[in-house]
């Protein structure tokens, strides 16, 4: 994917992170979850921020 | 709910008890006898914590070891994580601290892992049956160290339900395997093929044939077959495109019916000539459970093989830098979504979510599609050509060289066996492709003469090196990283 422009940082319901380019519409099941800003940055926010991958379902079936 | 491998193996072991699941030159062990030892190793890991959310290590060479290893950790419902007893020690280490590893199965005893539990351990005869692990379709099946292209390793984690998904379409749609084969295991354990290559038979009745320790080149697989009476076996294309038109008529008459190949491009003469053997490509990243595109070789099919079609629960988008979809047709890079993804790199959010991206398409909201990197087009019959990575496409005076083309048509030229092809920087007179080749050396014009019939000029070599055979990295493919330094001409002065 393009490495330059702006991101958004991403999560859907399984709190699964990832990021979108700024400026397309956010694919169904996605919404907004933190910064905005250079792909860097949001990789450095979702370092910190994603702590547990399992996705939900699993985390909550444990 | 699609049942995991657990499920499916033990479902053999009460089915058919008397069938022998794993041989080798010396012995073998039936499904009741198999079940047993790695329940009993599973319940050993159960009672020191193992269970669905851990990870266990396994540090054993391809052997006997090795595969009870593998199936007692899937069924103490923890995650197995291959590692290469050949591997230094302080990267081992390094992983199964990243992982959380709190528990390492190993064929011998190695003094930097005092803790470990040896695989064949007498004192597990005395081990109680005991309840086994049951993990959901989204925990970890296994996990598979990639090398990073930078600093440390990537480990990919993988959930049953891709493992499942991909088992699922090898016995009901692409008839891989059947209940009376005996397959062959030639690859490496810490290679994610691997775990397709010995789940296979055991979750549908069939045998795993181990063959004696150490490398298995290609001239050794006909003996193994014969000595084993294998009737399938993977073998890497690279391996398996300039040999198997040797090869595959060998092993048919050795009573193989099915040979499955990937890892790399195919590019080879031959693959449908040994009928009635069939060969199958698979294509798949690690991160997207072993493979889920695969080709059925034919007599139509090309030198330049495709890597197919996607299997079930699996699908495929060419999209170009914007992430918009491009025609049939064109190029564009290949994104996979469906029940095939790893669930990302372990202890990485950051790198994960850089190549697990929101799938516009998905048919349910959420899903997510990863970025392979490498470069296809589908064509009209919906098969998917592989033409390169997408970081592969490297630059020589301002002209796009596709290193696979290169590589593609030199293996056309006469006496050509193999090939590669590697821009070098260090180049007498600057950055310049560079064709290593094997077969019968002859001289460099006549290989450029042949290469400008059917190449832009910009993407002809410069210099041509010979070589008795191409260096292979572990898993099979070509090293390029060792071609890198090999010697070509004289060293201009740096």
């Amino acid at each position: 994917m393009f490495d330059d422009g702006e991101f958004h940082v991403v999560i859907n319901d399984e709190e699964q992170y990832s990021i979108w380019p700024v400026g397309r519409d956010i694919p169904v099941g996605w919404r907004v979850a933190g910064p905005t800003g250079p792909k860097s940055e949001c990789l450095a926010h979702i370092d910190a921020a994603w702590t547990d991958m399992r996705p939900r379902s699993l985390r909550e079936e444990a | 709910m699609t049942p995991t491998v657990c499920d499916l193996f033990e479902r053999q072991v009460r089915d058919r008890p008397d069938a022998v699941a794993v041989r080798t030159a010396d012995r073998s062990w039936t499904y009741a006898e198999f079940g047993d030892l790695t329940a009993r190793l599973a319940v050993r890991l159960r009672r020191g914590g193992a269970g669905p959310g851990s990870v266990v290590g396994l540090i054993a060479p391809r052997g006997p070891q090795a595969l009870t290893g593998i199936v007692a950790v899937l069924r103490s419902g923890a995650a197995c994580l291959p590692l290469d007893p050949a591997d230094p020690p302080l990267r081992n280490r390094e992983i199964l601290d990243d992982t959380g590893c709190e528990q390492v199965l190993v064929a011998s005893p190695a003094d930097w892992l005092p803790g470990a539990q040896l695989i064949d351990d007498p004192t597990l005869a005395d081990e109680e049956t005991g309840p086994l692990g049951a993990p959901s379709p989204l925990d970890l099946a296994y996990a598979i160290t990639t090398s990073g292209s930078t600093g440390r390793p990537k480990v990919v984690g993988v959930p049953h339900e891709g493992i499942a998904n991909l088992l699922a379409a090898s016995f009901e749609d692409l008839d891989l395997i059947r209940p009376d084969d005996v397959m062959l295991w030639t690859l490496p354990v810490t290679v994610d093929s691997t775990m397709h290559d010995v789940l296979m038979p055991l979750c549908c009745g069939g045998c795993v044939a181990v063959p004696d320790g150490g490398e298995l080149p290609a001239t050794r697989m006909v003996h193994a077959v014969r000595a084993l009476g294998a009737t399938a076996l993977e073998i890497p294309a690279a391996v398996l495109g300039p040999y198997g038109r040797s090869l595959l008529p060998r092993l048919a008459e050795a009573g193989v019916r099915l040979v499955i190949t990937g890892g790399s491009q195919l590019d080879g003469p031959g693959l449908a000539d040994a009928d009635p053997l069939v060969v199958y490509n698979g294509y798949g990243p690690t991160e997207t459970s072993v493979a889920p595109l695969w080709h059925r070789c034919d007599k139509a099919t090309p030198r330049w093989a495709p890597i197919g079609r996607p299997i079930r629960g699996i699908r495929a988008h060419v999209l170009d830098e914007e992430l918009n979809p491009v025609p049939d047709g064109a190029d564009g890079q290949l994104y996979i979504a469906g029940a095939g993804l790893a669930r990302g790199y372990l202890g990485l959010p950051g790198r994960t979510a850089a190549v697990f991206l929101p799938d516009p398409f998905a048919d349910a909201p959420g899903g997510r599609m990863y970025a392979t990197g490498d470069r296809v087009r589908r064509g009209p019959d919906g098969e998917y050509v592989f033409l390169g990575r997408v970081d592969d496409q490297i630059k020589i005076s301002g002209f796009r060289v596709e290193i696979g083309e290169v590589e593609h048509a030199l293996r056309e030229c006469p006496g050509v066996v193999d090939a590669a092809v590697l821009p070098r920087q260090d180049a007498p007179g600057g950055a310049a492709v560079v064709a290593f080749l094997v077969g019968t050396p002859c001289p460099d014009d006549e290989i450029a003469g042949h290469l400008r019939d059917r190449l832009p000029h910009h993407m002809v070599p410069r210099f041509y090196v010979w070589l008795d055979r191409l260096p292979l990295n572990r898993p099979g493919k070509i090293d390029r990283a060792a071609l890198a330094t090999i010697p070509f001409v004289n060293a201009p002065a740096t």
